[in-house]
């Protein structure tokens, strides 16, 4: 088990190393566009502020603006996972990995969760940049930046792996451009990438809240914001759940598709 | 019995069959296609049984679509077949493929698996981990077999700097790392030049000689493997249509050449009137000659005397035709 642990992170790390050697295409094809909607939803917040102040009870313009940072940066890290997994099916790339000692879709993981915290970073450092000359800091206890960590990761993880379950039916649909971009609505909307799920209509706001999409995004980045232990051990033990119940779907799931394999270019 | 002539591939009566879509043109097509496909029924394997010995090198050649990726494809247990036995190394690859991805190697070609930006020991440290590799075993392979493909100084350099022959080589040490006693070669020589392509076949050759690994490779051009294959099986329609001494294939079909000739003289036809002429025009010709009757370098030298030549192309016959006489010399 733990040779095997070790060869999924060895995966993870040459894939932080590649990263690192492109890190500039990464910052100016993907990051400043990322940090320009945070400037554009920054300038919108304010408007909003000062012409109706808080939108929501306890939530002031640099919460605002702090939470979108987090959740762009928790969100859009992990790339396009779907289509990434199609585009391997549909090149008959995935010859290349079946035939390796490892499980596809575990090394697939690995190796976008590598990328991911790359990706993280990176838009933390320059969304926060921008929001910090928008609207300025927020306070976060650094006692808290450990627990703080720990659900980000777990959030990049179950994103990870909800990406994983929908990226299998690729194996059926010829082209899986439009799995991503409705999973990808999905974690916007219902995961409260952009807006915390407290501006929806309460039933909907509760529907979104318990949905395993906004542990991904809504719940941490709040943390962040509102930090107690005992949201902490909430959101960890949730996230923790939906993990495990999606990784016993895609166990399953992939065992029985993979039967059904027809690998292209033959 | 000897060593070699262990069978270590036994492939029994073995079937693929691929449903695909019928696409039906016109708007109502459409709905058609949505609605109620209709489907065609595409034999890519149809019955086939082969016995490769340990130590064999072995080509699969066959136009396109002719079913050798496929069974290629089930050898290493990433396509079920319909029906039939496969059985590598006593095992069942649609059933035991982590298992045997332990003996066996593969390069699927335009299919890199170097990481493009990082410098191949990267790639090579990494699969040493999924391998499983003991560590100090791990060094002594990586230390022969950079000496073996002689790339001890690009190693450490990015693989987008290296050539595509550079690239080809540490490709093949990263599929041999883990000492498989099989490796598949898919398409290995697909869209390289003449110099790259002979590296490669010089590659093939030496696995096989020194590392005494069992290689299976396809391709779609029977030149490719001029000089390197001892034994040639050619697929056509899913079905073995010749397999055997690659000796034998070329004393009587390979002796025929396409040569494709521009001049900036007027072509007289006459010149040509015991070849085969296949296209002509005022200044270009193409035609087949015979080998055996027509020595090459005679009518070369017979052309270059009579015309000034700005172009000249010598091809072999497309593995099309060769099927086709194969065929016609059963019947």
């Amino acid at each position: 088990m733990n040779s095997q642990l070790n060869k999924y992170l060895s995966i993870s790390f040459i894939n932080i190393k590649e990263s690192l050697t492109y890190i500039w295409d990464i910052i100016f094809g993907k990051v400043i566009f990322i940090a320009l909607i945070i400037f554009v939803f920054a300038n919108l917040w304010t408007v909003v502020f000062a012409s109706k102040g808080e939108v929501i009870p306890g939530f002031t313009l640099s919460m605002m603006v702090w939470y979108l940072v987090f959740g762009e940066a928790l969100v859009t890290s992990i790339g396009r996972f779907v289509k990434e997994v199609g585009d391997d099916i549909k090149s008959g790339e995935i010859a290349n990995y079946l035939t390796k000692p490892y499980n596809y879709i575990v090394y697939k993981i690995f190796v976008s969760f590598g990328k991911g915290l790359i990706n993280f970073m990176l838009v933390l450092f320059f969304g926060g940049i921008v929001a910090y000359l928008m609207v300025g800091g927020i306070k976060i206890s650094l006692v808290s930046v450990p627990f703080l960590l720990i659900v980000a990761l777990l959030a990049m993880l179950l994103n990870l792996v909800i990406a994983s379950v929908i990226s299998l039916f690729a194996f059926w649909i010829e082209d899986s451009s439009s799995l991503n971009y409705i999973y990808s609505k999905f974690t916007f909307i219902f995961g409260g990438m952009i807006v915390p799920l407290e501006v929806y209509p309460p039933l909907v706001e509760k529907i979104a809240a318990f949905l395993p999409f906004s542990y991904s995004a809504y719940h941490p980045s709040k943390l962040v914001l509102i930090f107690s232990f005992k949201t902490f051990l909430e959101i960890f033990i949730v996230q923790l759940l939906w993990i495990g119940f999606f990784i016993i779907i895609l166990f399953f799931l992939y065992k029985y598709i993979i039967k059904k394999v027809s690998v292209n270019g033959g | 019995m000897k060593k070699e002539e262990k069978k270590i591939i036994s492939i029994k009566g073995l079937k693929k069959t691929f449903k695909t879509k019928v696409t039906k043109p016109g708007m109502s097509g459409i709905f058609k296609n949505i609605f109620s496909p209709d489907y065609k029924y595409i034999k890519a394997v149809d019955n086939i049984y082969l016995d490769i010995k340990e130590g064999e090198l072995v080509s699969f050649i066959g136009p396109n679509g002719a079913g050798k990726s496929t069974t290629l494809k089930m050898l290493s247990g990433i396509l079920f077949p319909d029906s039939g036995k496969i059985k590598i190394l006593g095992k069942d690859p649609s059933k035991k493929r982590k298992e045997l991805s332990y003996d066996i190697g593969t390069i699927f070609g335009q299919k890199p698996q170097l990481w493009f930006h990082l410098p191949p020991i990267d790639s090579f440290n990494l699969f040493a981990k999924i391998y499983d590799l003991d560590k100090k075993i791990y060094q002594e392979r990586l230390k022969n077999l950079i000496n073996l493909f002689e790339i001890s100084d690009i190693i450490n350099q990015p693989v987008r700097k290296l050539s595509l022959g550079q690239r080809m080589r540490c490709e093949f040490v990263l599929a041999l790392l883990h000492n498989p006693k099989i490796l598949f070669l898919d398409e290995p020589t697909i869209g390289m030049d003449i110099i790259v392509k002979k590296t490669m076949r010089e590659l093939i050759k030496k696995i096989n000689e020194k590392e005494k690994t069992t290689i299976i490779l396809t391709s779609h051009d029977i030149g490719d493997i001029e000089n390197i294959s001892t034994r040639l099986v050619i697929i056509n329609h899913g079905q073995i249509v010749y397999d055997g001494d690659f000796k034998n294939i070329k004393q009587k079909y390979l002796s025929k050449k396409l040569l494709k000739i521009t001049t900036e003289d007027k072509i007289d036809l006459k010149d040509f009137k015991d070849l085969i002429v296949i296209k002509k025009s005022k200044y270009y010709i193409e035609f087949e000659i015979n080998t055996k009757k027509f020595p090459l370098n005679k009518v070369i030298d017979f052309l270059f005397t009579k015309y000034k030549i700005t172009d000249i192309g010598i091809n072999e016959m497309p593995i099309e035709d060769v099927i086709e006489e194969i065929y016609r010399d059963q019947r």
